[in-house]
């Protein structure tokens, strides 16, 4: 913690009655200088590294919905309860995450809907799991038939039974 | 013409995340970017450790975790007593509701950065906060970052971040490029 001798009130528009300022710390500033190198390039090698591991996040996304499918099991045995609410979340939570960054951004929509839908609830009642396993199982499509970008013909399907369910939550 | 980055080598960051695949990609994404030393941790009370014991300039963490959180872990670090309460965090997280960024950034959180992870924007909330730290302020229960970078009440002045301006135009949500329409 800085000592009082840091404090300093004298900056422009440090004027709020009570509050304390400490100043800002330039040490990373002279740890980190500038160099001659290309960020456009930089930027575009990295987002090259995350596309070259597509193939990993596919055997990845497909765990993680077998661990949806055990969690939605897990809800319709417990009766829709608070834990197994949030253990289905904290599963579409992460996979929402990461859709989009490997070109499936319909895994990123629908599982966004899925958390926004369980983020409402304590408990599911019967019909409310099946919303959530009808998520789980538009996902499921979506790796099963590759559907990267919008998906085609598949994913407006996709997108239109989403539309469905959420007129019918409504 | 001349090409200017910052060259990131001599910095050490502390990843936090609980999902291994999301510590593989931002850890590849650092070290495209030229970090050399990453440290990992898996939720904020293992991370807490970690900073006993390591010298770490910048913690990039998750918000969900177990069995210690993303708000609880920048809770500790900036209370009264922390060895690192000025330490810069950035959290990456799948929250992308308005209210989710203002109450980690009304814990201390320093830069808030939506989950899909996009290397132009990590880098960017890297520079800025290299380039351009904030001073800390003290105000009643609050410790962190000032925070009258982003809305001061009455402020007049120009939004100079996109992100600023973005979100005001997209109103609720920020950072949403997956959005399909």
């Amino acid at each position: 913690m800085p000592s009082d001798d840091e404090l300093k009130n004298e900056d422009k528009g440090n004027n709020s009655p009570g509050a304390q300022f400490y100043p800002a710390s330039n040490v990373l500033k002279a740890k980190a200088p500038p160099i001659e190198k290309n960020l456009k390039k930089v930027i575009i090698e990295a987002t090259d590294v995350i596309e070259a591991m597509t193939d990993d996040y596919i055997e990845w996304a497909k765990g993680d919905i077998n661990r949806l499918k055990e969690a939605v099991s897990k809800l319709k045995a417990d009766s829709g309860s608070k834990m197994a609410i949030d253990g289905v979340y904290a599963i579409a939570h992460d996979m929402k995450g990461q859709g989009s960054s490997f070109g499936y951004p319909l895994i990123t929509y629908v599982l966004d809907n899925l958390c926004k839908f369980l983020g409402n609830f304590d408990k599911l009642e019967k019909e409310d799991v099946d919303i959530v396993l009808l998520h789980v199982e538009f996902v499921d499509v979506i790796i099963a038939n590759n559907l990267t970008g919008k998906g085609g013909e598949m994913g407006a399907a996709v997108l239109k039974g989403m539309q469905e369910i959420l007129a019918k939550k409504v | 013409m001349k090409y200017m980055m910052l060259d990131l080598s001599a910095m050490r960051f502390l990843l936090v995340d609980d999902n291994p695949n999301m510590r593989m990609i931002v850890r590849q994404v650092l070290r495209t970017l030229g970090v050399r030393m990453i440290e990992e941790s898996t939720n904020g009370a293992d991370a807490l450790e970690v900073l006993k014991v390591s010298a770490v300039d910048i913690i990039i963490t998750d918000w969900m975790m177990q069995p210690m959180d993303g708000l609880e872990f920048t809770q500790q670090l900036r209370a009264t007593g922390s060895p690192t309460p000025m330490i810069p965090i950035i959290m990456l997280s799948g929250f992308t509701e308005m209210k989710r960024i203002n109450e980690a950034r009304d814990i201390g959180v320093t830069e808030f950065l939506a989950k899909p992870i996009s290397p132009k924007k990590l880098y960017d909330r890297i520079a800025e906060i290299i380039t351009n730290p904030r001073q800390f302020v003290r105000a009643g229960d609050f410790f962190g970052p000032d925070r009258r970078r982003h809305d001061v009440e009455g402020y007049s002045g120009p939004q100079r971040r996109d992100d600023d301006i973005k979100a005001k135009s997209e109103g609720e949500e920020r950072d949403d490029e997956w959005v399909l329409n």
